[in-house]
């Protein structure tokens, strides 16, 4: 195994050599604040429950990972999503084949970095990384010291995008461990609106460490609608940052469902920049076996008159490990505001372990802030009235988990996504060796 | 606060110690040394001050904690002197008319007892009130009882084995940054020893010691409830105490054995630095208690409302199976003070219940944190805890936070967390002001009404006292 400064030598002599686009203007010490960085431990705060073992045990980070010929297969899971727009990422990279986007790189609102003209340069130049701070995402840095490509999706002002654009990442066996960077830059002018359907899926078992950053800029009044399914196979290190900044009169709503891997952690670090924006992050997270997923959520109330809601769902079972943070910060003056978290969550296993840490740090004093968090077993009296009405136990606690989780699920606004998330929600817990072990443990 | 309070508070405690060493006070600085001369002139045995070396030593290689949401400048630990000598009265005022008329107005709003407001002011009179019949009288129920209360110092020379037995058993000397440093240089504390089923006789208090009142910076209490037994401990009191050091840290370990109850309370109103945050007390305190046996009950109640900084985590080790930990606390910064607060709750044992009712209250320029850890351990099996933090804010320049850490490795286990901020909601000020109540008045019914659920597991006299505490402390906080 790899020590912490091995890992970060690594990084900085194979993926920081990599080279940038040469137009690219990294904001000053972009590069050195990765150097500057120290590889988490079990010491910092924010990665206190998520030790890195399982990156530091393979050689990730020498060679990006190889994009192997996997049209066949992509094809046959691609037709499980609506149809529309759509960009597909191989191992981290974008492929132009599966992909189907043509229509809307015309009108200039979807562009590949590699390919962007010299005013799309300048829009890049202007807003990427700036809407999280770089020295408190360590990961989210080495990805933005190494640009080699990203997607840039530009909504002109008003402009409504009529079906759901697609984001789909695919994970793909390959001969050798290695990594996968994408990043994609949303910029949505004032107005304009947007329906984005994201999902990651696997196309077998694979060693690959991937590492994507995606910042969203909603102007004033801009909306969007963001479907997440993180349902990858679980060898898998997938680590997720989500930087949103919203202007005054933005709308985000977020529904995620997402799977453990070996060592899968998403944050999602939200900006209210404009009075009267709002934020729904509706989330589910499922771990079993010795996954690990991690949930940091962050949102950062820096001007009056903006709400927020948030409600994450955890499900626990196997030898698994699941950690939840939420934080509301209220800045001085950020008078007005209401913003209230909750976090819920269902332990399984004696083996499993769940570490949750609601947060509130306020600084205005007319506001309305609540956290909530909760840890439980299922409901014996809602297993009484089942088995009451001749249901058996296991089929009652199986009907039990799975309202749990699909009051979430349910509330995706597009039905072939409800769909497809409850398919895999179903493979999840059909698992049934796993779950005949879950029910003897009682 | 005018200068004069400041100079007064500033100006040396004279309540007089008990030991009968000659006034001396050592050069600043910490060594190995200095323990030894502390150790020599506490006359306690060899294997004390071993103990208070190994504390020294392991001190000597850690590191100031940083995590808490406090700032103020790095502590220089070369700077303090550990062993302050009994204290001359000569500059301490001769006499109650020569006090601040502030502070006998604080008294008067408080209603201490006019025979008791001479002693907290620090007059240096031998005899303020007959404390001796008091503390003789007291002294007689606890020996008839076979209660053990006294001052550690005297426990060491007295009940060695007891001492050697719990000291550290809970707080280990290397425990945290400031846990070791009081290891090695605690001035001195109280020690509790309650037999087997034996129900301490009356609530103990500090204050019945009160020749041994000034237990300086480093305070350090032991109490051990044997089985069955059944104690009350209070610890401090309201009213604006003097006192000179500016780095307080104190440890308190609570032992109790199966069956056994103790309900530990605490009133802490330090200074708290004058109106621009200068000066004020550092309060860096590691309380924690261990239920070491079946169906033990440790209950921490605090009112918090002076210091310039806490720091203070009130805990409970919850190993016996059916133990109970609870912690009710009110905390309230103003000015520019600084809490970090909270408690730990770890869950050992089987069917081990917690509840934690923590109130904050922030004015003026302050920052009030909740901080807590519940832990649930694989062996816990029926465990359940119950969290409510709640954080009112008054004025737009104060901070309120809560940091909830809940660690769960038990599926059988019940864990429930809800925090709320909010201000003092305009709709009740508009009744209570309807019906006659000025502003500051109405505030301050109002706060005592959000802290009720804490005040009333004081102790009676304590509640009554407690509720106009925080008026006191809120003065000037609205309008």
């Amino acid at each position: 195994m790899m020590t912490p400064n091995e890992l970060k030598q690594l990084a900085q002599e194979a993926v920081l050599q990599q080279p940038s686009l040469d137009w690219l203007k990294l904001p000053p010490q972009a590069r050195e604040t990765f150097a500057g960085l120290e590889i988490p431990s079990r010491k910092t705060e924010t990665w206190k429950y998520s030790p890195l073992t399982p990156l530091l045990q393979q050689d990730y980070l020498s060679r990006a990972a190889d994009v192997p010929a996997v049209d066949h297969q992509a094809r046959k899971l691609l037709a499980e999503l609506p149809a529309g727009h759509r960009l597909v990422f191989v191992n981290g990279r974008l492929q132009s084949s599966l992909s189907d986007f043509a229509d809307l790189e015309n009108q200039g609102i979807v562009t590949r970095f590699s390919e962007a003209s010299d005013t799309q340069r300048q829009l890049i130049n202007q807003h990427l990384g700036n809407a999280f701070p770089a020295r408190e995402h360590v990961f989210a840095a080495l990805n933005y010291s190494a640009v080699a490509d990203g997607v840039l999706i530009h909504l002109p002002q008003d402009y409504q995008v009529q079906q759901p654009l697609q984001l789909v990442f695919l994970s793909s066996p390959t001969e050798q461990p290695g990594y996968g960077q994408s990043r994609v830059l949303l910029q949505a002018e004032a107005g304009a609106g947007l329906h984005l359907i994201e999902q990651y899926a696997s196309l077998g078992v694979s060693d690959l460490f991937h590492n994507h950053v995606m910042e969203i800029n909603l102007q004033d009044n801009a909306r969007l609608i963001h479907e997440r399914l993180q349902v990858e196979q679980e060898n898998l290190i997938h680590i997720n940052g989500l930087h949103i900044n919203l202007g005054a009169g933005s709308h985000y709503e977020q529904h995620a469902l997402a799977f453990g891997s070996a060592l899968k952690r998403n944050d999602i670090n939200l900006n209210f920049k404009g009075g009267n924006a709002y934020s729904r992050l509706n989330g589910v997270f499922l771990s079993k076996h010795r996954q690990h997923i991690d949930n940091h959520i962050n949102l950062e109330h820096g001007v009056p008159h903006c709400n927020s809601d948030t409600l994450y769902k955890g499900f626990i079972t196997g030898h698994s490990r699941a950690v939840f943070n939420g934080r509301i910060h209220i800045h001085p003056h950020a008078q007005k505001t209401a913003a209230h978290l909750n976090n819920r969550n269902l332990l399984l296993s004696q083996q499993a372990e769940l570490d949750t840490k609601p947060e509130l740090e306020i600084y205005a004093d007319d506001v309305k802030c609540s956290h909530g968090a909760s840890i439980g077993k299922l409901d014996e009296s809602a297993l009484f009235y089942f088995q009451s009405r001749g249901i058996d136990r296991a089929a009652a606690e199986a009907m039990l988990c799975l309202g749990f989780v699909n009051e979430m699920v349910a509330q995706f606004p597009t039905e072939s996504v409800r769909t497809l998330g409850r398919a895999r929600l179903m493979e999840f817990f059909n698992d049934v060796e796993q779950l005949k072990d879950l029910w003897s443990l009682e | 606060m005018s200068d004069d309070i400041n100079a007064l508070i500033r100006r040396e405690y004279a309540a007089g110690f008990v030991t009968n060493i000659e006034a001396e006070t050592l050069p600043p600085g910490l060594s190995e040394e200095v323990i030894a001369v502390i150790s020599a002139k506490k006359r306690e045995p060899e294997w004390m001050l071993e103990w208070r070396l190994e504390a020294y030593r392991k001190w000597r290689e850690m590191q100031v904690p940083q995590w808490a949401h406090v700032k103020h400048p790095p502590v220089d630990f070369e700077a303090i002197s550990y062993y302050s000598s009994p204290k001359s009265k000569d500059d301490a005022p001769k006499s109650l008319d020569e006090v601040d008329p502030e502070i006998l107005d604080t008294f008067e709003k408080l209603g201490i007892p006019l025979h008791e407001r001479a002693k907290l002011a620090g007059v240096a009179v031998d005899a303020v009130f007959d404390s001796v019949s008091i503390g003789t009288t007291f002294k007689e129920d606890l020996a008839k009882a076979g209660v053990i209360f006294c001052s550690i110092s005297e426990a060491i020379r007295d009940y060695p084995e007891l001492v050697k037995k719990y000291l550290g058993s809970v707080v280990p000397q290397n425990d945290n940054f400031y846990a070791a440093l009081n290891s090695a240089v605690f001035s001195d504390g109280s020690f509790v020893y309650i037999p087997k089923n034996t129900r301490c006789p009356m609530e103990l208090s500090t204050y019945f010691r009160i020749n041994e009142l000034n237990t300086g910076q480093f305070e350090r209490t032991l109490i051990i409830a044997d089985e069955g037994s059944q104690v009350s401990y209070l610890e401090g009191c309201t009213a604006p105490m003097r006192d000179e050091n500016q780095l307080h840290a104190a440890v308190v370990e609570l032992v109790a054995l199966g069956n056994a109850d103790i309900k530990y309370s605490t009133v802490q109103n330090w200074y708290p630095g004058d109106e621009d945050g200068k000066g004020g007390i550092y309060n860096f305190v590691t309380k924690r208690g261990v239920c070491d046996g079946p169906n033990a009950k440790i209950s921490w109640t605090q009112v918090e409302t002076g210091s310039a900084i806490t720091w203070k985590y009130p805990s409970v080790v919850l190993r016996g199976d059916n133990s109970i930990g609870e912690f009710y606390s009110v905390a309230l910064t103003n000015g520019y003070q600084q809490a970090d607060t909270g408690t730990k709750m770890i869950h050992l044992g089987r069917n081990t219940k917690s509840t934690i009712i923590s109130k904050g209250i922030s004015a003026g320029h302050s920052s009030n944190a909740y901080r807590g850890l519940v832990r649930i351990s694989p062996r816990a099996q029926g465990a359940r805890n119950y969290t409510q933090c709640d954080s009112l804010l008054i004025g737009e320049r104060c901070g309120a936070h809560t940091f909830p850490y809940i660690e769960n490795k038990n599926p059988d286990a019940i864990l429930e967390h809800e925090a709320t901020t909010s201000k003092v909601s305009d709709d009740q000020l508009f009744l209570c002001r309807q019906r006659g109540i000025d502003e500051e008045k109405a505030v301050s019914m109002i706060v005592n009404g959000f802290c009720k659920e804490v005040f009333k597991e004081l102790p009676m006299e304590f509640a009554v006292e407690a509720g106009k505490l925080l008026e006191v402390s809120l003065e000037g906080a609205v309008g």
